[in-house]
């Protein structure tokens, strides 16, 4: 066996806290179950010493050995590296130390492993995502995900049961499918904020269709083909009104969701409410009951990870995606190499009204009603899962794949919200606050130092 | 100076004075007027009037709000202010509840304190955690309407005692009017200060200002917290609006007040943007509803409204594709002058469309028959024998179209007369013109009072 | 207004000292261990080569940028930010035009000169004073109402200097700053600067322009790889001296040794018939031989640049039309960038950052973009052909002797040089039979010049085309097989590159010669018949410059351009050799101010 690589003093020093930490908290714990000291002992030293061994086996894989040179004091340096994720574990431990005071109950052995994780998670996104710098968004995601699922399957029941699984896909499939043109619009530095807009108007206007009696499968079409027509007006307008794309796909997005409306309710007597009866096709697409080809869960599922795997495919190998790319990073080289911007914002829009109508319809067969407002919720979702997902809202960064786990993300936690007894309205809640640090993780801006 | 008349010529070579950005909210702004008075005469009575300040001045006060952060450039659209004025409202109507909040000083002392806590917080957020403001305000806006729900799950409760009447909208002359001439004066006044100039510069170019040594920091932080004080203000007309608390409702105000300000004219950009036309933008949409209003579309009503909206907007913003086009016709283009030009076109309408031409009596008489040439042309023209409230009334609207003649004519020699000078500045031809039209105005309401009384007697 | 009264003896007090600073950026050393000092009363100049760190050493004193070790003494301060050091009295002009766009001239010269809350002038006074300060520098009355976004780029260059001015500083720095102004602008920005030099302020020049910090300057500190290597006094600044200290010892021999490729035969690559490059300027052929290297020179914003653009078909011309020759023989136009790429006409360009590179994207890609739509699979899913390009990029990167780690790495990671050759690489992938390059030697080191030069050489040889359009003449010795000058939009006079002297392109840059190089055998359609030459010959080029007598160079009267180029000269207690490198040398006189202070 190799002896272990050499670690720099800060990070032995973090390592050594974090192991009298953990040890602590055993003993705290084998004391309150009342084990007998000398297993108590015992256990705390084993823990130190694995910890510590651990430590320094996985950071010296990933931390080639530094030469130190003459600073100040390793002391200080360790504080001005990890501050952080020191004060993180200091506001942690204190959170879990008032909740385990004022709360009966709450310290048992699946909350104290819940607290372990979260630590890891915490000491490995500071430390180990300094290594994947370009996909540091996504190593950070995927932690977070798995830090979730892990406590929320450890502390509520029926978490990681199978019919939670499937409703959590069956949602992100919805917030994912929806969230597809958002990234390809943010890729070329572009918003689109009519997207919840298209959905309810595709919503309404599927079943409006279906009531004339047009055949649903035409139907759908009519639909799909409008959302892309939509899409392709707000592509010409922000291309011609380059960086207030914001405001121009808000002011389509009203219209077309009031025009929708007017439609609709000539000649009904409830205004912006259309009733008819859906296709079992179509609900057996994206309710929680549907099959597909015989296995038990909803096809809309096995569509958007279809749609998922190949954009996040084709962005990476075909000619089309790399151009997107790079329009999104430098426009001005990307016309000496005779991309064509509009033809790209024009598409990328289309495309993302072309999901909007998607995500309409496919609702309107989990719903089984049509109703405008459906697609409210996803005015900022999108944003939300593009973002925190760690698409460059500038463009030219980011990709799919990242907005995968963004909606992965938000699914789960707003899941295990829902499982802890929060609602809807804490969800919202916690979801605006845990936007911004995931942001801050990796898309600070410099400087203005810097950009002189 | 003996430079001045060759700067003069140089300045007609260099480009523009100023932005034509204004042309579009004043146009829009007058068009609507007109076709509302149009519509409905009623908005020109002291209770149309009355009630159209009370529902858009929240709508005003949220557009100054984002404006005033928007300026400072770096792309900050608050996203969050509909939900930070639903914030201050069911906290407002909760302390109120719960008995702590009684006194006004006290109520406007909390409500922009909130507002201002925030922003501040927000400015801090920008500037040391170095995130984009889009974002800072898409995570204020998820997590205010959140915790929003959860202070105050229903709509309901009771807004202060003392606030009860300002809602009705009966009169003009509103606590709600007070507030916000309040709130515009005091914006005014800041633009006097230098605190302004480092504040425009900073949203035009935060670079140059960085290195001109404005500091960038205070600065940023003074404008987001002249933000909160506006958002407290409007959440306080707000809650005078809806007399009680309301978790969503603010939330609309977002988007609305986005609009409303690119409909101002103001750039997302930053460094540009004032209350004139912000005011504008948010007066403006409030005529388009009641201009939709004055159709029955029955059911589909707020989807016709939405409709418009959006429509205008986009139009709108294509249209200032031509603001280069403009510019470099109009060099030297006065907003002011510009829409006192075109308020004396709209009082003419608005005088056509109030005057009661069935008290005239006689106008009725013309019945269908042969068309008469001379009848057709002159017909408009003539007035018919005058009833004794006839008389009064053209009494009354003589000075007024006499007042306007006036004003026209003044303006424009003003104009021909300042043009020639190196000033650059027709603010004391603006002064005096403005001045005079409020005179005029008070002077016509005051007569005017009779129009309203003669309606209802008929 | 002499030196002598401008050095009186209160005047030697130190007003800037740094030791030992050294700032990084990352893994990059912008100053490494540097020192420097300035006294009140002088003009100094601080000169080196690209990336040396003269602009972050200018970016330390003026307060933007925090050292990471050193001592900073700025009129016994240290500023930490640019409020800080204008309280100091410290004013500087970057060397990038910051204004404020929506504001007025008056509110952009005043910007930052007010306290937080209250003002230092009232608004009249503003105006005033900041028309009576742009008449006097801009030499023509500007409105200080106008909306600085309607200004052209050299007012606005003004109004950034007059708000260094207004500050009444007692340390001025100027970054660069002449660089977007005009000839008869430079002088009245010399002359302003000496006026100030005379009431005891300190004013620091950042300058890559030698012939004009030569004229201006009382000292000159020479920085090298983030140090400083001398401290030249007036006496010694001489374009030699600083060439010597900046070049540093056994840098690169150059390839002055080398002679220029010639044409093999009379066949031709592209035509221009009757281009105006610019609305309004005179109309010219241009005929382009296969296997030459074509020079394209000139002053700032003559023509030049807006020539090779059109050429490579980014930009359109104003008139006239290009054509190309196909491999078959027969023309094909050149109007848009798409028949220039059909035509087999590739352009790199010098600004890389700004239409070069996709900055996040990785240096194979960068290299290979332009293949992609021509080397795809599977029709119109348009699968990128990895292993083809992969092959492609490896042949280019090994032909340009790029530095990378991975190929997958982002091109952020590379040093600017290699940026350039992952760029300049993208242009060969191409197999272009045509290559334009405009000025894409910026930024990049002697080392990876020559190498350019190499490639580019065999490039002609192989019977293909280069256009090079450059800012430094040197570039031009043993590399170019003619130089065209430009003036006024349109060329003015041409070289043999056989026989090339710098001087006498410097002079034609400036309109002293009389344009018979266009219609010689090395003219702009070289060994075609006299007769058929439409309108390019005799005056139709051969304008008349008005130059004033006092603004005339002294190019003859100059010493350095008749320093021997090859030879090594020690200088003064550096131990560095001068590198053989010819030297683009102006001497000019102040305009119609006494000289004799100054004249050596």
């Amino acid at each position: 066996m190799t002896p272990l690589p050499a670690l720099s003093l800060p990070a032995k020093i973090l390592g050594l806290v974090i192991g009298l930490i953990l040890t602590g908290i055993g003993a705290g714990f084998g004391f309150a179950t009342g084990a007998s000291v000398q297993i108590v002992i015992l256990a705390a030293i084993a823990t130190l010493a694995l910890f510590f061994w651990g430590w320094s086996y996985v950071l010296g894989q990933f931390t080639a050995p530094t030469l130190q040179s003459d600073t100040p004091s390793p002391l200080h340096r360790a504080w001005v590296a990890y501050r952080w994720p020191l004060l993180g574990l200091a506001l942690i431990l204190l959170a879990f130390i008032i909740l385990s005071l004022t709360v009966p109950g709450f310290f048992n052995i699946w909350n104290v492993i819940s607290l372990l994780i979260l630590l890891a998670i915490l000491v490995l996104t500071r430390t180990l995502g300094r290594q994947f710098q370009q996909n540091r968004s996504a190593f950070i995601g995927i932690m977070v995900l798995a830090g979730l699922f892990s406590v929320g399957s450890m502390n509520i029941e029926g978490f990681s049961s199978g019919a939670n699984i499937k409703s959590m896909l069956l949602f992100a499939a919805f917030l994912g499918i929806a969230s597809i043109g958002q990234t390809l619009v943010a890729l070329l530095g572009g918003l689109d904020l009519s997207i919840p807009f298209i959905i309810g108007a595709a919503n309404v206007g599927l079943l409006y269709l279906i009531s004339l009696g047009v055949p649903p499968w035409l139907a759908s079409i009519i639909v799909l083909a409008i959302g892309a027509a939509l899409g392709t007006i707000n592509g010409f307008l922000s291309y011609r009104l380059q960086g207030q794309a914001l405001i121009v796909t808000l002011g389509t997005g009203f219209a077309i969701s009031g025009g929708v409306q007017i439609i609709t309710s000539i000649g009904s007597a409830y205004g912006g409410n259309v009733f008819g009866t859906v296709p079992p096709w179509l609900s057996n697409l994206s309710a929680m009951n549907g099959s597909t080809f015989g296995l038990p869960f909803p096809p809309v599922i096995a569509i958007w990870a279809i749609i998922a795997v190949i954009l996040i495919v084709g962005m990476r190998i075909t000619v089309y995606g790399r151009f997107l790319y790079a329009l999104g990073v430098n426009r001005t080289s990307a016309s000496r190499v005779m991309i064509s911007e509009m033809r790209y914002w024009v598409l990328m829009y289309a495309a993302s009204g072309f999901f909007a109508a998607m995500t309409g319809s496919l609702l309107l067969g989990w719903s089984g009603g049509g109703f405008i407002g459906v697609g409210d919720q996803y005015l900022f979702l999108t944003l939300a899962a593009v973002v925190v997902g760690g698409t460059s809202l500038l463009g030219g960064a980011g990709g799919y794949g990242f907005t995968v786990i963004g909606v992965l993300v938000l699914q789960v936690l707003s899941s295990f919200l829902v499982g802890i007894g929060l609602d809807f309205e804490w969800q919202q809640f916690i979801f605006g606050l845990l936007i911004l640090p995931m942001v801050a993780l990796y898309a600070r801006s410099p400087h203005i130092r810097t950009q002189i | 100076m003996t430079a001045l008349p060759m700067a003069k010529v140089q300045a007609e070579q260099q480009g523009g004075r100023s932005n034509p950005y204004l042309l579009m909210p004043i146009t829009l702004f007058f068009a609507l007027l007109a076709f509302a008075v149009l519509r409905s005469p009623n908005l020109m009575t002291s209770a149309g009037i009355g009630a159209a300040i009370i529902v858009a001045t929240p709508l005003i006060l949220a557009t100054y709000a984002l404006m005033a952060s928007a300026i400072s450039g770096r792309g900050t659209v608050d996203l969050s202010i509909g939900p930070l004025i639903g914030f201050v409202n069911v906290t407002l109507i909760q302390l109120q509840a719960a008995g702590v909040l009684e006194n006004p000083i006290v109520v406007f002392l909390y409500a922009m304190a909130a507002g201002a806590l925030y922003q501040f917080i927000f400015a801090l957020i920008v500037i040391y955690v170095r995130v984009q403001p889009i974002i800072v305000s898409l995570s204020g806006y998820l997590a205010l309407s959140g915790i929003n729900l959860v202070i105050l799950p229903r709509p309901g409760g009771m807004a202060p005692a003392f606030m009860a009447e300002w809602g009705y909208g009966t009169s003009i002359f509103s606590p709600i009017l007070v507030i916000l001439l309040i709130a515009s004066a005091a914006w005014l006044l800041f633009t006097t200060t230098a605190f302004y100039t480092h504040l425009r510069l900073m949203g035009s170019d935060e670079r140059a200002a960085y290195t001109s040594g404005v500091p960038i920091t205070t600065v940023r932080i003074g404008a987001h917290l002249i933000s909160g004080c506006f958002a407290g203000l409007a959440a306080i007309c707000f809650t005078a609006l809806i007399s009680s608390g309301d978790p969503s409702q603010g939330t609309t105000y977002t988007l609305i007040a986005v609009t409303a300000l690119v409909l101002g004219g103001a750039s997302l950009a930053g460094g540009r943007g004032g209350v004139f036309g912000s005011a504008l933008g948010a007066v403006n949409l409030y005529l388009i509803t009641f201009c939709l209003s004055t159709f029955n579309f029955g059911a589909v009503q707020s989807f016709v409204t939405n409709l418009a909206y959006g429509t205008i907007l986009v139009v709108s913003l294509l249209l200032t594709l031509l603001i280069p086009v403009i510019q470099r016709y109009i060099r030297n283009f006065s907003p002011l002058l510009y829409f006192v030009a075109l308020s004396v076109v709209v009082l003419g309408i608005i005088l056509h469309a109030t005057f009661d031409y069935a008290a005239l009596g006689e106008a009725g008489q013309f019945l269908p028959g042969p068309l008469q040439m001379q009848a057709a042309l002159v017909g408009p023209l003539e007035i018919a024998v005058a009833s004794a409230e006839t008389e009064a009334l053209r009494r009354a609207a003589g000075p007024l179209v006499l007042g306007a003649v006036l004003l026209i004519v003044i303006a424009v020699f003003l104009r021909l007369a300042l043009g020639q000078s190196d000033r650059g500045t027709i603010a004391p031809a603006v002064v005096v013109v403005v001045a005079m039209i409020v005179l005029a105005g008070a002077w016509g309401l005051r007569e005017g009072i009779a129009i309203p009384d003669i309606e209802a007697t008929q | 207004m002499t030196a002598a009264l401008a050095t009186p003896v209160s005047a030697l007090r130190e007003t800037v000292q740094v030791r030992g600073i050294k700032k990084y950026f990352g893994p990059t050393r912008a100053l490494d261990g540097a020192s420097f000092s300035a006294r009140a009363g002088e003009i100094h100049a601080i000169v080196g080569g690209n990336g040396c760190g003269k602009s972050t050493l200018a970016k330390v004193i003026s307060g933007i940028l925090p050292v990471d070790s050193g001592s900073v003494s700025i009129l016994g301060e240290a500023p930490s930010t640019p409020a800080e050091s204008r309280a100091l009295g410290i004013s500087t002009v970057y060397q990038e035009v910051l204004v404020a766009d929506e504001s007025s001239v008056a509110d952009n010269i005043f910007m930052g000169a007010d306290r937080l809350f209250t003002k230092t002038l009232s608004g009249e006074r503003k105006v005033a004073r900041a028309a009576s300060l742009m008449a006097e520098l801009a030499g023509e009355p500007v409105d200080p109402h106008a909306l600085v976004g309607t200004l052209p780029l050299g007012l606005k260059q003004w109004i950034t200097i007059a708000r260094a001015l207004v500050a009444e500083p007692k340390i001025l720095i100027l970054d660069e700053s002449s660089a977007a102004l005009d000839y008869d602008s430079t002088e009245r920005l010399f002359a302003k600067m000496r006026a100030l030099r005379d009431g005891g302020t300190t004013v620091l020049i950042v300058t890559h322009r030698i012939a004009e910090l030569v004229r201006i300057s009382d000292r000159a500190t020479v920085l090298r790889d983030g140090r400083d290597v001398g401290v030249l006094d007036k006496a010694d600044i001489t374009e030699r001296n600083l060439l010597a200290l900046m070049t540093g010892e056994d840098r690169g021999t150059g390839h002055g040794a080398l002679s220029a490729p010639q044409p093999q035969g009379a066949d031709r690559a592209m035509k221009a018939r009757g281009l105006v490059v610019w609305p309004g300027a005179k109309p010219f052929d241009f005929d382009l031989r296969r296997g030459e290297i074509v020079g394209v020179a000139g002053l700032d914003g003559q023509g030049q640049d807006a020539f090779v653009r059109v050429l490579a078909g980014v930009a359109p011309a104003a008139q006239g039309v290009v054509q190309v020759a196909g491999r078959d023989g027969a023309w094909s136009l050149v109007r848009t960038l798409r028949e220039a790429v059909r035509g087999r006409i590739a352009y790199v360009s010098g600004d890389r950052k700004r239409e070069g590179i996709f900055a996040s994207l990785s240096i194979f890609e960068n290299m290979v973009m332009p293949l992609y739509r021509e080397k795809k699979r599977a029709g119109i899913l348009a699968i990128i052909d990895t292993p083809t390009l992969s092959a492609i990029f490896k042949r280019e990167a090994e032909n340009l002797m790029i530095k990378f780690g991975l190929k997958e790495d982002r091109i952020t990671s590379l040093s600017g040089g290699n940026q350039q050759k992952v760029l300049i690489g993208r242009g060969f992938a191409m197999r272009p039979d045509v290559i334009v390059l405009n000025d894409p030697a910026r930024g990049i080191d002697v080392g990876a010049k020559t190498e350019l030069y190499k490639h580019l050489r065999t490039f002609a040889e192989e019977g293909r085309a280069v256009i090079y359009m450059s800012s430094e003449l040197e570039e031009f010795i043993g590399f170019a097989s003619r130089v065209v000058v430009f003036r006024d939009g349109t060329p003015f006079d041409a070289f043999d590159g056989r026989s090339l002297k710098p001087k006498t392109v410097l002079e034609a840059m400036f309109g002293q010669t009389d344009g018979s190089g266009l219609t010689a055998p090395f003219g702009l359609r070289p060994r075609a018949g006299s007769g058929d030459a439409r309108g390019v010959s005799g005056d139709g080029v051969r304008v008349t410059v008005t130059v004033p007598e006092a603004l005339r160079p002294r190019i003859n009267t100059a010493g350095p351009a008749q320093v021997p180029r090859e030879r090594l000269v020690p200088v003064a207690d550096t131990g560095i050799r001068l590198q053989p490198k010819a030297i683009r040398i102006v001497e000019f006189d102040a305009d119609g101010r006494k000289t004799e202070g100054r004249r050596r």
